[in-house]
């Protein structure tokens, strides 16, 4: 087993690219979407005015709608922003009349809708102010206004049921780096795991069989091979994201240590199944990214997995081992989740791996 | 060439499995997301639904018989008492809450329980509720206060949720907001109103005389045709992603030729080497443009994304997926080249793997790029399935092909730079 | 030393290889004939315990390889017909992986290293990559690594196909000296008989799955000890000449051939005189006449009526 094992090692220095491309692309990935925050983090609003706005209006309203924080609302031409919009540069666009607006739009998209909101709200607000200044004094009334406004009469907190307040949190950041990086070591493991297939078309893989060695020696070289490249590449990710870009992954080292373990043993088992399951290694090219992506679209590594309502949605979600990775990985750097409490997702997917690599490892003994 | 492309279109019919992944786990997928994701994409909300539990510790009638007495030691004149008797009726606060709760747009969405503390906490853990909302003793009495009076520190209303946020807890939390912003901004303006004696407008606008509703805004296409809804985006921007992996595919053939020397048996054929990458070039086209035009109808017999019965509408449908099929086939015949160039099949592998992705990302697949920093959406709209999925949109709005026109030159560019430069790195036959 | 006992493989209901019954002495060479699809591979599979069999059972010194698979491994080395090594290492470090791969270590792996590379000759070239070898160096490693382990039986399956002629001969003076210095028992299968009759004591035929002959070189021509083979020469096809021969008594068979023709005909019957008497009466012109004893390609192709190669 060790020298299977060794030489997987030997092999992988000989053509470490695929590896070391992975690797890098994990890393190109998480800092360029957690670099911007990911979608929505600052949304530009491409504005324009009606022919009949006044200059004094549009300032106005562009001051008001600037108060927000993550929306920019710039001043463009109409064919600029007609432009923006139909090709998709823009998702939406607003045209400014003196007491009016209309959004425009070229898509239905989600995320327009909080624009819609705010627009509308301020929008409302605004004429509902100018209507009422204009049958008393308009500055005081405003100063006056302002002032009772920051003394509001009603609040909300929000706690979590554990009681820290802090624990309410969305953190986009490592949303993404951990997406990502299950997402990719996905392609490492079973592009590894291809070694196996490839080793029984060139022949040495009967070499091996026909040697004193036994068949779960020559299996388990193999599988720890492609578990520590799977390993070693999400743990490479998570550090260098921790040192260079200082992203708090908790104090849980242990249990965080334990989650990657998990998930990855899980995947290298799925791979294992696909194996089995597929005649030749150039259909498992054929499916690896699909089923990658697929996992990572309807496991949440790509957008949340709360967006989706749908009950069967939710339930396959929950057929995907990195749906529990991701949700351990979360309970353990922000949550800060002890091993009790993480004992459900990292069983499933310790039982999803065993389930998988059982089937897998006997699929592919029967067709040989 | 002919023979070339027969053979190999012959090889990909005889592997049928790889045939059926090819052309139909896309559609799979998508069909699958769109179940998953239709509620959402769509803005249809009747699927999307949650529970909370209000914790009621504040008596609202108490709490008004509290406040009126505190007037009544205030020594108000009676007037004033009566004026303000009758405004506590129409603002009290947690009644105001419960119609809001009670408005269609959001019973729709919310289904609220009264339950004890304890209780709601059980629920919670159980996920039988996504929040709890507390109404704390004397709420109505300190709010009332506050906005009639503007005495005291106000009220708090405390939301308690999991330890994870999700999607439904931000629109709760969202609908409590809304909520305490209105009660907010009214009492502003009525306590702005006062303290500047303009007592009389207010009592105009109590009396809802003053408060007829303009119409204002809106949300509009910006073509005459209707606005392309994000199911309709989702699908094609999926369908653009999906077809690049056919390159990888078609080029991961080369290799196994290469290795059982069938390349070797072409090349000694006398046939000029770039025949062979002709065969893959062109037979990847033809899957992708097959896999494009099967999941668009697919997709329209399933899920009327797009209507059927404009000929116009499909044959620019079919420009620009023969287009990008090409492009595909550029790819794929790149790929070949490097393949059989370095004998490796790990190139296929990063360029389905990662290249896809990242070219996914970039083009919008995953999210639209008027999402993310401008810089980005200029490059996507260079990526050949970020231009495509532009022409796309903009063909489904417009109908006009002068306006899609640049993209696909853009996609055609782009098909000639990976043909040529595939040309330039297959190797010749001296150098095999 | 090893012996097999109606060995019988059935794939998808059809046998591949049918009650198959044979027995290798120490130190001998034996040779596995046959056509393609005759079940050669099937049968060496299964002695080398890659395939379990569907009934019968392998025996190496009296004990049973299916029971135990592990006491055939250890002394066996298997030259398989593809080239099963890591083409993207060095001939060294696949030596030292299959070498490793049976327990040796240390001096003791690197000497045997060493002296197999000594053996196949590319001692000199053992840092280079596999990929960048030619077919025959290929092929070379390809049964150093069944060597190194010093089995006592090694079995090559078509050990020199597609390679030049350098090589074919470097392999095959190899073996021959392994078999009969070192006294290592080789199964040798192979499409060219010339190999066999070189390396082999005794063969064994097989098609469709059985054994149709067996027994040592000699044995194995004088099946058709009682018949010799002429071959005739002539400047141009004579139609006539061959109808007469094939109405004479003497002549068992008369086969037309590319030159001119082939006569089988029973051994010493001293046919010459009258075959020369009826090419004279059709004014045929022989160019070449050649008398010769059967070969084992002639018994191959008397018993199974098929060519080798086919």
């Amino acid at each position: 087993m060790k020298s299977v094992f060794l030489l997987q090692w030997q092999r992988l220095r000989r053509a470490p690219i695929l590896v070391l491309s992975f690797l890098g692309l994990t890393i190109l990935f998480v800092s360029f979407l957690a670099g911007f925050g990911g979608p929505n983090s600052q949304i530009t609003i491409y504005t324009y005015g009606d022919p009949s706005l006044e200059e004094e209006k549009k300032v106005e309203w562009l001051d008001r709608l600037n108060e927000a924080e993550n929306m920019t609302f710039r001043w463009v031409e109409e064919s600029e922003a007609r432009d923006a919009v139909s090709s998709g540069e823009a998702g939406l666009a607003l045209k400014l009349m003196n007491d009016d607006y209309r959004i425009l739009i070229a898509v239905q998209e989600p995320s327009s809708v909080t624009v819609e909101n705010y627009v509308y709200q301020v929008f409302s607000e605004e004429l509902r102010l100018q209507e009422i200044a204009s049958q008393v004094d308009a500055g005081e009334f405003r100063t006056e206004f302002e002032r009772s406004l920051n003394e509001p009469s009603m609040k909300v907190v929000t706690e979590s049921l554990s009681g820290e307040e802090s624990s309410f949190i969305y953190d986009d950041q490592l949303h993404v780096l951990f997406g990502m990086t299950l997402f990719f070591s996905i392609y490492t493991i079973m592009f590894s795991l291809m070694n196996v297939a490839e080793e029984k078309r060139v022949g040495t893989w009967d070499r091996l069989i026909v040697s004193p060695l036994h068949k779960w020696q020559i299996y388990l070289g193999h599988l720890l091979y492609c578990f520590l490249i799977g390993y070693v590449q999400i743990l490479v990710a998570f550090l260098f994201f921790k040192v260079i870009f200082g992203f708090d992954l908790g104090q849980r080292y242990g249990a965080l240590l334990l989650v990657i373990a998990c998930y990855t043993f899980a995947i290298v088992s799925l791979g294992m199944l696909v194996m089995g399951l597929v005649k030749r290694s150039q259909q498992m090219q054929a499916v690896i990214p699909i089923l990658a992506t697929a996992m990572a679209m309807l496991g949440g590594a790509y957008w949340p997995i709360e967006i989706v309502t749908n009950d069967i949605m939710v339930a396959l979600a929950k057929g995907m081992p990195i749906y529990y990775g991701l949700d351990a990985l979360r309970g353990v750097a922000i949550y800060n989740l002890g091993l009790p409490e993480l004992l459900q997702p990292i069983s499933i997917m310790l039982l999803f791996g065993v389930v998988c690599m059982g089937l897998g490892i006997n699929l592919m003994e029967r067709r040989s | 060439m002919g023979n070339f492309l027969r053979k190999d279109l012959l090889v990909l019919l005889r592997d049928r499995t790889e045939l059926m992944i090819l052309l139909l786990m896309p559609i799979l997928l998508i069909v699958i997301l769109s179940f998953a994701l239709r509620g959402i994409l769509g803005g249809d909300t009747s699927d999307f639904h949650m529970d909370v539990a209000f914790v009621i510790e504040d008596d609202e009638e108490q709490g008004v018989i509290d406040f009126i007495e505190d007037l009544e030691t205030m020594g108000m004149p009676p007037e004033v008492m009566m004026e303000l008797e009758r405004v506590v009726e129409e603002v009290k606060p947690y009644t105001m809450l419960e119609d809001l709760m009670n408005n269609e747009s959001v019973s729709n969405m919310v289904t609220v329980e009264e339950l004890d503390f304890s209780e709601a906490e059980e629920a919670l853990k159980n996920e039988d509720v996504t929040a709890i909302l507390l109404i704390p003793e004397d709420f109505t009495y300190h709010s009332l206060k506050k906005m009639l009076l503007n005495e005291g520190d106000g009220s708090e209303l405390k939301m308690t949720v999991k330890d994870y946020s999700s999607i439904r807890t931000d629109v709760f939390l969202s609908i409590v907001n809304r909520y305490v912003n209105t009660v907010n901004f009214e009492t502003a303006i009525s306590q702005a109103l006062i303290d500047l004696g303009h007592g009389d407008v207010l009592a105009d606008r109590a009396e809802g005389e003053v408060m007829e509703a303009r119409e204002f805004g809106g949300v509009e296409s910006i073509s005459a045709r209707e606005p392309i809804t994000s199911f309709q985006y989702y699908t094609v921007s999926m369908a653009v992603m999906f077809v690049l992996f056919v390159g990888a595919t078609i080029a991961s053939k080369a290799y196994v030729e290469k290795k059982q020397h069938v390349f070797n048996r072409i090349i000694l054929s006398n046939r000029h080497p770039i025949v062979y990458l002709g065969g893959k070039m062109i037979s990847a086209s033809v899957i992708s443009f097959l896999q494009l035009i099967i999941l668009f109808l697919v997709s329209t017999l399933a899920f009327r994304t797009f209507p059927l019965d404009e000929p116009a509408f499909w044959g620019g449908i079919a420009i620009i997926a023969i287009i990008l099929a090409i492009c595909v086939g550029g790819f794929a015949s790149l790929l070949t080249a490097l393949t059989v160039k370095y004998e490796n099949d790990a190139l296929n592998h990063i360029f389905s793997g990662g290249i896809v992705t990242l070219l996914a990302l970039v083009g919008g697949s995953f999210f639209p790029t008027s999402e993310m920093p401008e810089i980005i959406g200029t490059i996507g709209n260079w990526t050949p399935n970020g231009a495509a999925l532009t022409a796309f949109l903009k063909w489904m709005q417009e109908l006009d092909m002068t306006t899609i026109l640049p993209y696909l030159i853009r996609i055609v560019a782009l098909a000639a730079i990976l043909i040529i430069s595939s040309i330039l790195i297959f190797p010749k036959r001296r150098s095999l | 030393m090893l012996e097999t006992e109606e060995l019988k493989k059935v794939f998808k209901g059809k046998p591949a290889v049918d009650g198959v019954n044979l027995y290798m002495d120490k130190g001998e060479s034996v040779g596995l004939l046959g056509p393609n699809g005759a079940g050669k591979s099937t049968t060496i599979s299964m002695i080398s315990s890659l395939i379990k069999p569907t009934s019968g059972d392998v025996k190496l010194k009296g004990q049973s390889v299916l029971k135990d698979p592990g006491i055939i491994r250890n002394v066996l080395g298997v030259v398989p017909q593809e080239i099963a090594l890591y083409n993207e290492l060095t001939a060294y470090e696949n030596l030292k992986f299959f070498g490793r791969i049976y327990g040796l270590k240390g001096k003791e792996l690197e000497s045997k290293i060493q002296e197999v590379l000594e053996i196949v000759g590319l001692k000199e070239r053992q840092k280079e990559i596999v990929k960048t070898y030619s077919g025959g160096m290929q092929r070379r490693i390809n049964m150093a690594a069944a060597m190194l382990h010093e089995p006592e039986l090694l079995i090559m399956d078509e050990p020199t196909v597609g390679i030049d002629p350098q090589s074919r001969s470097h392999i095959l003076d190899t073996v021959r000296h392994l078999n009969q210095e070192k006294g290592l028992s080789v199964l040798y299968t192979s499409h060219y008989m010339e190999e066999v009759e070189r390396l082999c004591d005794r063969v064994y035929i097989m098609d469709h799955g059985q054994i149709i002959a067996s027994g040592t070189k000699d044995e194995l021509k004088s099946i058709l000890s009682g018949e010799e083979t002429i071959w005739i020469d002539l400047d141009r096809p004579y139609p006539d000449l061959v109808t007469d021969l094939q109405s004479h008594d003497g002549i068992r068979q008369t086969i037309e051939t590319e030159k001119g023709l082939k006569l089988i005909v029973p051994k010493g019957s001293k046919l010459l005189g009258s075959i020369f008497q009826a090419a004279e009466r059709h004014q045929a012109q022989i160019l070449n006449v050649n008398v010769q004893v059967p070969s084992l390609e002639d018994v191959f192709l008397h018993l199974t009526g098929r060519k080798l190669r086919d």
